[in-house]
């Protein structure tokens, strides 16, 4: 039993199809290279399995069960977490707050109920050392941190938040080298605790190292699943551009 | 880290801290200045009443302008919500349902802006400049002939709020048990020292003895309360007025709101970076259609206190409030650009702009010289603030 899966998903924009009969599946622990080169509809596929756009037609599972997402909430609900680019953080608060965003711990006091930033500070500060991140101080602010740094926040906490599905989009494009690497080794801890991980990237060297599998995506519609081992990165580069499936595969 | 980056980093956590350092430096010159007539209890109280109205009304600046929006038609609001007040009190409606009409006028307006705003999607900047206009010509048509209307015109004795007596039981009895509640929780959190027990225990004792001091001498009688007075009267012998505690109170609510809840959060995550706090759940239009009504119905709130001073309303009133308390909310360190702002900054700034107002005064410059004043230092907090930000 797949962890997610789309039958047949369909997506149009007025007259512009951008997704036509996809068929998607993502398995626990899997690393899923999505792939596909600008305007292939990595991101609208992406956008219905969070939530954002409802498909025009298709059915999805998560788990064995039929689910339809109406807002990004239902997706979140489900454990559907996405760290996205530039999106991620909100530069001018501290790094507490970024963590618990939407999700604040609260002490009641009465009929009020007031943050608890020391639980907060501490819950953040540990929840981001589990996965090797240390930071100085919880309640910097985030706009003082590097491009890697806030990366590495957004994707510690989809991971404590309980994600059963993480995805990630280009979330190496704007990392200096060893940033990448602490980022690409976030993936594979996340695979080791068992969550499915979607992984957009035009960086088809990242692919090698990381993923499982990889979907690859070509106008609109699916060119094909294949493992990782069973490919050439000449293969992947082909069937980006669209030339096809290559004759060997 | 050397002494002159640690003072700057603390500075920069803190929006407030260049405007009670500015606040602190003019108010030295003024009291070194013109010593007998600046600290004396009719200046400060001058400068502390006339700022209650424009402090109440950035309160709702700030949350706004801390989300990223902005708000120019709290003048006009403020002007129509204080007409809606006393036409409906001169025209016997009882005086609280006629300040409930008031808030009610002035959270539509709000809500009006903020409706257009989220459907539109047009800037706020604009949006509510043509409100300003529009919500103007409310009280020009409505009150013909540049009139002003007059309470004393209607009727010569201040509106009594009578409250029944059953009901000043209940109220006790609601907010000592709401007090009680808070005493229990607190009691349960963890790391509690025997000595913030004792406190507690005493703290409770004394309010469960205020309750009954008070009830039990006079059992359900109504308590008559003058309305004027309560909203903007005197307090003592100096001139102070009832205006500044409401704008105190409200200014200390809506900062524990703002720094210690999760509204407040999302108002800096709306303004800080609004596709990130809508990716993280949070409902960004709800948190501007909100702040656009906490603005409106602050407006309508200091438009009422205002009443309550002048008795009366002329078309014209609130005109060009809404670019001073701008103006002062920007000195007390809240950022245009949005995410980044203090409500304690806005009183600071709002009581700063008085000062200026009222200390040059007393120095004998000419008054036309203050919008100047306020101009100059408008810049200056900016172009500080900014140097100090960078090493955040």
């Amino acid at each position: 039993m797949a962890l997610l899966e789309l039958k047949n998903i369909g997506r149009r924009f007025g007259h512009i199809v951008a997704l036509k009969g996809i068929d998607f599946t993502l398995e626990d622990g899997e690393v899923l290279a999505l792939l596909g080169d600008n305007g292939a509809g990595k991101s609208t596929l992406i956008k219905v399995i969070t939530g954002v756009y409802p498909p025009s037609g298709g059915e999805m599972y998560f788990g064995d069960k039929a689910v339809r997402f109406d807002s990004p909430q239902d997706a979140r609900d489900l454990g559907i977490e996405t760290v996205y680019q530039d999106l991620a953080l909100v530069p001018s608060m501290s790094i507490a707050r970024n963590f618990y965003l939407g999700r604040e711990l609260v002490k009641r006091v009465g009929p009020f109920a007031f943050f608890d930033q020391a639980a907060m500070d501490t819950g953040a500060a540990a929840a981001l050392g589990e996965i090797g991140i240390h930071i100085r101080n919880a309640s910097e602010s985030v706009a003082r941190l590097s491009g890697g740094e806030r990366q590495s926040i957004a994707i510690a906490r989809a991971l404590h938040f309980g994600s059963r599905v993480l995805i990630l989009d280009e979330p190496t494009s704007a990392l200096s080298v060893g940033e990448t690497r602490k980022v690409l080794g976030y993936i594979t801890a996340a695979k080791e605790k068992g969550i499915g991980v979607i992984f957009i990237t035009h960086n088809i060297t990242h692919v090698f190292e990381v993923a499982d599998r990889t979907t690859i995506l070509s106008h609109g519609e699916k060119v094909g699943d294949f493992p990782i081992c069973d490919v050439t990165q000449d293969d992947i580069a082909a069937m980006v551009m669209g030339q096809g499936i290559p004759k060997h595969l | 880290m050397k002494p002159y980056d640690a003072i700057r980093t603390r500075l920069a956590r803190s929006p407030e801290a260049g405007a009670a350092a500015g606040f602190s430096v003019i108010f030295l010159i003024f009291a070194f200045a013109t010593p007998d007539t600046f600290l004396s209890h009719s200046a400060i109280s001058s400068i502390l009443n006339s700022q209650a109205v424009p402090g109440i009304l950035a309160i709702g600046i700030t949350l706004l302008m801390i989300s990223g929006e902005f708000d120019l038609s709290v003048g006009s609001i403020l002007g129509v919500s204080s007409l809606a007040f006393l036409y409906a009190t001169v025209n016997g409606v009882p005086i609280l349902l006629a300040a409930g009409i008031g808030l009610i006028v002035g959270c539509l307006l709000g809500l009006i802006n903020g409706l257009l705003l989220i459907s539109t999607g047009i800037p706020s900047f604009i949006i509510t400049l043509g409100t300003m206009l529009a919500y103007r010509a409310i009280p020009l048509t409505a009150i013909s002939g540049g009139r002003i209307v007059r309470y004393a015109d209607y009727s010569r004795e201040s509106p009594i709020l009578e409250v029944p007596g059953l009901l000043v039981f209940v109220l006790t009895l609601a907010l000592f048990f709401i007090v009680l509640w808070v005493v229990r929780d607190i009691w349960r959190a963890r790391n509690q020292s025997v000595k913030s027990k004792i406190l507690l225990v005493a703290a409770l004792l004394f309010v469960a003895y205020l309750v009954i001091e008070a009830l039990l001498p006079h059992p359900l009688t109504p308590v008559k309360i003058d309305f004027f007075s309560a909203l903007n009267g005197r307090i003592g012998m100096d001139n102070y007025r009832t205006s500044i505690l409401w704008w105190i109170g409200l200014t200390s609510v809506f900062a524990i709101v703002l720094r210690q809840t999760r509204f407040g959060n999302a108002v800096f995550a709306t303004g800080g970076n609004a596709q990130a706090a809508r990716l993280q759940g949070i409902r960004i239009d709800r948190v501007r259609v909100i702040n656009f009504v906490i603005s409106g119905f602050l407006a309508a709130l200091a438009g009422i206190i205002q009443v309550a001073r002048l008795k009366s309303v002329d078309p014209l009133r609130g005109t060009g409030l809404e670019l001073e308390v701008i103006a002062a909310v920007v000195i007390g360190g809240t950022l245009l650009t949005g995410g980044y702002g203090s409500l304690v900054g806005s009183a600071i700034g709002t009581a700063l702009t008085g000062m200026l107002r009222t200390g040059l005064v007393l120095m004998q410059v000419p008054s036309n010289a203050f919008r100047g004043a306020i101009g100059a230092i408008m810049i200056a907090a900016v172009v500080i603030n900014n140097f100090v930000r960078k090493e955040r």
